[in-house]
């Protein structure tokens, strides 16, 4: 008889894209900030 | 300064490539790939387990091997950054092999974890891989960190061939590989076909973060460098 146990798929399923799109956004907003800094930077030299 | 790097972008293709092909994998497993018959619905995990950790172990950290070589051998900064970018993006695929092995496992073992040789080991690599991180974040001159980061990147892609073959040097619960050994793959072709897809959105969304990654690392260095000239 198949085991039911699809909810270890499904859970294992959503964790797998929170993190990967969880990794992504958070580059996105790594890339966001230095992408200001720099600008800050050429526009305001110390 | 006029650096492809620095200018504003518009939205990340190839990222949105990936991200499409990885949600078309998931509509595949869940709607036309059948279930197998003894262990049920979960077998689906295969897909995204087994496929992150291709990626993880043969792209990502074998690329750092190489960078990292290359790195003490050349001393160009471009190879430490692929090196350092594709050390975090590994790591991110290593956590979710280490999420899902476990749910898998729980289905088939009846235990979420157990300490043999190839969970171990990659579990091993994950903590070496961390301190790669933690070791990049700890030394100040960019020199001296990509050196020290090279030789640890070099011995921690040693443990890849360990993980690989550790399923055939000790008795361990892991099973064999069922896809990447010298005799024909033991899967049916509708699975093959699914585990092939995922392989392939997989390697595109590490290349798509290892690019991002990579970018990051660059604006990083390029901040650091116009801070220096205007302090």
């Amino acid at each position: 008889m198949t085991p039911d146990n699809g909810i270890f798929a499904v859970v294992a399923y959503t964790l797998t894209a929170i993190v990967y799109l969880g990794y992504s956004a958070i580059l996105s907003a790594r890339e966001k900030a230095l992408r200001a800094k720099l600008e800050k930077l050429d526009t305001n030299p110390r | 300064m006029t650096n492809d790097v620095t200018s504003r972008r518009g939205p990340d293709v190839l990222l949105g490539v990936a991200i499409a092909a990885v949600a078309a994998v998931y509509v595949r497993a869940f709607a036309f790939t059948p279930i197998e018959a003894r262990q049920g619905a979960a077998q689906r995990i295969l897909y995204i387990h087994a496929s992150s950790a291709f990626v993880a172990l043969y792209l990502a950290f074998v690329l750092l091997a190489i960078a990292s070589i290359l790195y003490l051998w050349l001393k160009d900064e471009k190879l430490d950054r692929v090196a350092e970018s594709s050390a975090e993006v590994g790591l991110v695929f290593t956590t979710v092999v280490l999420i899902t092995g476990p749910l898998w496992g729980k289905t088939i073992w009846g235990a979420w974890w157990t300490w043999d040789a190839r969970l171990t080991s990659t579990l091993f690599l994950w903590f070496i891989i961390l301190s790669y991180s933690m070791l990049r974040g700890a030394v100040e001159d960019r020199g001296r960190r990509a050196r020290y980061s090279a030789v640890l990147g070099i011995l921690a892609a040693l443990l890849v061939p360990f993980i690989h073959l550790s399923v055939y040097m000790f008795r361990t619960l892991h099973p064999m590989p069922i896809l990447l050994k010298p005799s024909t793959p033991s899967m049916p072709s509708e699975m093959r076909m699914t585990f092939f897809a995922a392989f392939i959105a997989f390697a595109l969304l590490f290349a798509a973060l290892l690019r991002k990654r990579y970018r990051i690392a660059t604006l990083r260095d390029l901040v650091a460098d116009r801070e220096q000239e205007t302090a």
